[in-house]
């Protein structure tokens, strides 16, 4: 059955903030959609109760990473470091928004990151993060909170990566699913108007032409509300290094990807996470 | 004796005829190539320029208005035509010391070419170097480096993780570092839960937290080392990358120049540091850098440690290219600086920043291989230029210091360019009282300048010389762009330059009054209508000069006509006499008549000078007046004391007197007094005197006469009115018209007057008289009056002295 089409609306946008590299990159680019849709921006600074745990330990010491000397874990140090990183994302947060002038919230919380981030989700329309927090392997794994975010519930939620922000031209992989039907909205939602760039370009995911044809339909069907133009290219497999070498080619800006949909698995879509160096919204 | 001739006419003015000239006007004359009236000058000149000798270098001194520095500059310029052009001079960044530049010197002309090669240089060094370093041939080795690393260290993080992981513990990243848990549903348990465990099971975890612990430090301590190879890793491929980038750039210019060792030792420098800093440079040019804004803008401005331009450019403090001869340079703010160049700053964040680029020359660079010619005075007012010039010369290298540098005033960071060899030729000019304070009082000067052209400031009124001057009038006027002058105006010009010198057999060779005379003609003759210059506009310029100029004179003749200051020109007075004065003001001169008057009384022989007694007279005028107690003692009492005591005073003057030209009038005045006999106030005197009577030249003559005949004249000239003047100054004679005139028409006397007996007489109209051999004069003579009326002063002092000695023998 195809889900009716309908118009994707975003009215709040929840970043998760931890004041690593990526998740100011996530803040900037969340300023940017904000701005695009008029919606309100709502930043969240989890404050990881895991750390406050570690202090009870006496055996459990903090290696430095610069120096390599090994601490015993304060409590006390654990809360004022949180304290001022609290503070400096708030200094961040606020110039940014304030500068942009859009509507904002800023709050902060304690407890499991994950679980915290995802019950903030619940409320927004769009959820965005850093591909990974204070990860120490940057630069292949992808952050725990992203990696936990697959199966939980949400709607939308852009991963962003240090050093990127969302470019043109839109790239959307679509292999039939519903969750592919509403990654198309938000690719026409994330344009500013029909003439506004390259054409949106639509990854038709299948082995089998005949299929492709079909999906093209599909998709032609759903996006003939829109006065977008699209292009349609096939992609034969969700292979991680046969997709990144059709974006390198296309010259992709930003990749917009079914989540739970038919191919997509989880584990495809980490490998795409961790590989693609790419703004990535993920649509369930 | 009779009484002296006047001078007739034809004697008070020297008059150059003509029609002694073969040209119309000056337009028909040749410009003069010569110097006029200097041979003097010229042949120091020559020899100074030839002689090739250290410290000959030339000072030329004479009075302002003689041309000095346009004859320096005419020989320097016609020598310097046939020298070669001296080479060209550059400053370089020294790569090992960046405070102390490296000078280069070209052949002329070639500095223009290296330091346009090195600009096109430095812009294809630019596109070459992002050329080779966007490559994909150094993109991928370069993320090859950095992936290893990466891979590296991920991989040592990982195995520990991973152990981590199979002991059920996780790693935790804290704000400060990392630090391992045992997580359960991805939260540390927490100690409640640890508690629960089997005591064996909590040990376990303990010791693998530590073990683990243990193992991440020594990943940790690892790593900068990782990063250390990486960097030298890096770096090797970006001096690989930047070589094969410039070395051909680089080859190609070395083969240009491979004639020249210093610009070949240029080209491997630069070369070896552009390899060294290529990466840096194209890192700075990154607008996208993660460099904040600032700092960026800092270091891409000019002169930016990164900055490829001024990096690698060529200061071309000395350029040739489009000389033609050796350099002649005049200058003319010779100020420290200006001489010896300086090094300029550049104010960056509030602090001063130099560079290479920054060094300025000097005079001394430019006029190096050549001439250089600065005004003494000019030099001398500026702080320390003359010692700057000095130890330039001493040296023979031209060193750049700042000021503050050299009185060790500033200790910040300055540049120390490499000193250029010297080689310059310099003439000084001035007035003649520096060179001779020079000359006395540095004793470096003598070393240093040791050929005087000294220019005169006057010449022979010859035949020859009034046909050159004839020529320099040609010539000034056409410099100019004046009308012609006739011939007449010529002689009136020439006249006029005698008068200048107040002396009528000689001409003035200070060009500027000539030369202002000249324009000012022409202006006359512009306003009359007329295209050539004639006498009657010289002689308006003239009268307009003088008119301009006597604002002072007109008050004082007017002082003497009111009667306010006591001038008589008429009737007979005892002991009193007419002197005449000269006043200058600026370049203007005046004759002033002053009344000087003598009185005598018994006393013991002095004559009291009563302008010294005040501190009005000069030692000039005190000498004049001890001349005179030697003249009356040995003339008159040789036999006996000079009993008398005279007073001798200026009358109404105020302003101090000095010069002893009125020291016959004084004698006049004193014998007048002693022999009671009148004088004719219709006469006015001028001259010194010696201890035998004997008158002698003085200086201003033409306007001591005018300035009595303008008293004479305004009051109605008598016919018996007349100045005595020394005989020796019969040859000064150039006055005005008037003056003329009126001693054609017997108006107005100039006598000239050899001795006190020759004037004395005409003074008093009573014979002097000549001493017999026993050395007494003819009774009734004014000496014999004066030695008799000194002989009676003397019997009555020894009178009363010997009443003295008596009334002490009584008591």
């Amino acid at each position: 059955m195809i889900a009716e089409p309908h118009e994707l609306t975003i009215r709040r946008i929840l970043v998760a903030l931890d004041a690593s590299p990526h998740s100011l990159a996530a803040l900037d680019a969340a300023v940017d959609l904000a701005v695009r849709f008029q919606a309100e921006l709502a930043g969240l600074f989890v404050e990881d109760e895991n750390l406050s745990r570690l202090a009870e330990y006496a055996f459990v010491h903090e290696i430095g990473l610069f120096s390599a000397v090994g601490r015993p874990v304060s409590g006390q140090e654990i809360a004022r470091r949180i304290r001022v990183r609290v503070r400096h994302v708030r200094q961040v947060f606020t110039l940014s928004t304030s500068r942009a002038r859009v509507r904002w919230s800023f709050r902060v919380t304690r407890g499991v990151v994950l679980s915290q981030v995802v019950a903030a989700a619940a409320e927004s329309d769009l959820l965005i993060l850093g591909r990974a927090g204070w990860s120490l392997l940057q630069r292949k794994r992808l952050g725990s909170t992203v990696r936990g975010l697959l199966p939980e519930p949400f709607r939308l939620a852009l991963v962003i990566k240090a050093g990127t922000c969302i470019g043109v031209p839109l790239v959307a992989v679509y292999d039939g699913s519903a969750a592919a039907d509403r990654a198309l909205q938000a690719a026409v939602a994330l344009r500013h108007g029909p003439q506004d760039g390259p054409p949106l370009l639509v990854l038709l995911l299948t082995e089998s032409p005949e299929k492709a044809q079909n999906l093209q339909e599909k998709a032609t069907a759903r996006l003939a509300a829109s006065d977008v133009p699209v292009r349609y290219r096939r992609l034969m497999s969700a292979n991680m290094l046969y997709l990144a070498d059709v974006l390198q080619t296309e010259r992709c800006g930003t990749l917009i990807l079914p989540a739970r949909g038919a191919v997509l698995q989880n584990d495809i879509l980490i490998a795409l996470l961790e590989n693609i160096e790419l703004p990535i919204m993920l649509v369930t | 004796m009779g009484m002296i001739p006047e001078l007739e006419s034809t004697q008070l003015y020297q008059r150059t005829d003509p029609a002694q000239f073969d040209f119309r006007t000056t337009a028909d004359l040749e410009a003069l190539s010569e110097v006029l009236g200097q041979p003097r000058v010229a042949a120091a000149m020559q020899f100074g320029i030839e002689i090739e000798q250290e410290g000959y270098n030339i000072f030329a001194l004479g009075p302002t208005g003689t041309g000095k520095r346009d004859l320096i500059t005419t020989y320097f310029e016609q020598r310097a035509a046939h020298e070669a052009v001296p080479d060209d001079w550059c400053y370089v960044n020294n790569f090992e010391e960046h405070h102390q530049p490296k000078a280069i010197r070209l052949p002329a002309g070639l500095g223009a070419v290296y330091r346009d090669d090195m600009k096109e240089l430095v812009e294809g060094l630019g596109a070459a170097l992002s050329a080779a370093f966007d490559s994909e041939e150094y993109q991928a080795r370069r993320q090859a480096i950095e992936e290893a690393f990466q891979e590296q260290q991920s991989q040592a993080f990982h195995e520990v993780q991973e152990q981590a992981e199979k002991e059920g513990l996780a790693l935790l990243r804290t704000p400060g570092g990392v630090a391992f848990a045992r997580v359960e549903n991805g939260q540390v348990l927490s100690p409640e839960q640890v508690s629960a465990l089997p005591k064996e099971e909590q040990q376990r975890m303990e010791n693998e937290v530590e073990k683990l612990q243990s193992e991440l430090q020594k990943v940790v301590r690892q790593v900068p080392a990782w990063q250390r190879d990486v960097q030298e890793k890096l770096k090797a491929l970006n001096r690989e990358i930047a070589d094969f980038a410039v070395g051909g750039l680089i080859q190609d210019l070395s083969e240009k120049y491979a004639a020249y060792p210093a610009i070949i030792a240029h080209l491997r420098a630069v070369q070896k540091d552009i390899i060294e800093n290529a990466h840096d440079f194209l890192q700075s040019a990154e607008p996208e850098g993660n460099m904040p804004a600032l700092l960026r803008s800092i270091n891409q401005q000019p002169g930016g440690a990164s900055d490829l331009a001024y990096r690698y450019q060529v200061n071309l403090l000395v350029d040739h290219s489009q000389s033609k001869g050796a350099p002649v340079v005049y200058e003319d703010n010779p100020t420290y600086q200006n001489l010896l160049g300086r090094v300029e700053h550049r104010a960056q964040m509030g602090a001063l920043l130099t560079d290479f680029n920054l060094i300025k020359p000097g005079a001394l660079h430019k006029a190096n291989g050549g001439y250089l010619i600065v005004d003494a005075r000019k030099l001398l007012l500026q702080p320390y230029a003359w010692e700057g010039l000095k130890r330039a010369l001493q040296s023979g290298q031209v060193r750049i210091e700042s000021l503050g540098q050299m009185l060790s005033l500033i200790s910040t960071i300055s540049l120390e360019p490499q000193p250029i060899p010297l080689d310059v030729k310099i003439a000084l000019y001035g007035e003649p009282m520096l060179y001779y304070l020079l000359y006395q009082h540095d004793p470096d000067f003598p070393e240093l300048f040791k050929v005087a052209a000294d220019f005169s400031h006057e010449m022979d009124r010859d035949h020859g010389n009034q046909h050159r001057y004839a020529r320099l009038i040609a010539t000034l006027a056409r410099q100019k762009q004046l009308r012609p002058f006739e011939r007449t105006a010529v002689a009136r010009v020439i006249e006029r330059s005698a008068r200048l010198v107040g002396d009528a057999e000689k001409l003035s060779t200070q060009t500027r009054p000539i030369s202002d005379l000249l324009q000012e003609a022409d202006y006359w003759a512009g306003k009359a209508g007329q295209d050539t210059v004639l006498a009657e506009h010289v002689q308006q310029a003239i009268d307009a000069q003088i008119y301009r100029a006597d604002r002072l004179r007109e008050r004082m003749q007017e002082g003497i006509q009111r009667e306010i200051v006591l001038i008589d020109t008429t009737g007979e007075a005892v002991g009193q006499v007419n002197a005449l004065s000269v006043i200058l003001l600026g370049n203007f001169a005046f004759g002033r008549p002053s009344r000087i008057t003598a009185r005598v009384r018994l006393g013991k022989g002095d004559v009291i000078d009563i302008e010294r007694e005040v501190d009005l007279g000069g030692p000039l005028h005190s000498k004049g007046v001890l001349i005179l107690a030697g003249f009356l003692g040995a003339r008159y009492a040789r036999q006996q004391p000079l009993s008398l005591s005279a007073s001798l005073v200026f009358e109404q003057s105020y302003g101090g007197v000095d010069g002893d030209s009125a020291s016959s009038a004084e004698l006049y005045a004193l014998l007048s007094a002693i022999a009671e006999a009148p004088i004719r106030q219709s006469l006015a005197v001028t001259g010194s005197v010696n201890q035998h009577g004997v008158v002698q030249a003085i200086g201003g003559v033409n306007e001591k006469i005018e300035g009595f005949f303008d008293v004479c004249q305004a009051r109605g000239l008598t016919g018996e009115q007349g100045v005595l003047i020394p005989a020796a100054n019969r040859q000064h004679l150039m006055l005005r018209e008037d003056v003329v005139a009126a001693v054609a028409a017997g108006r107005f006397h100039v006598y000239p007057v050899e001795t006190i007996d020759q004037g004395i007489e005409l003074l008093t109209g009573i014979p002097a008289g000549e001493p017999d051999e026993a050395g007494e004069y003819p009774e009734g003579s004014l000496n014999a009056r004066v030695k008799k009326r000194l002989a009676e002063l003397a019997e009555v002092r020894e009178a009363l002295g010997a009443s003295g000695r008596e009334k002490e023998a009584k008591t």
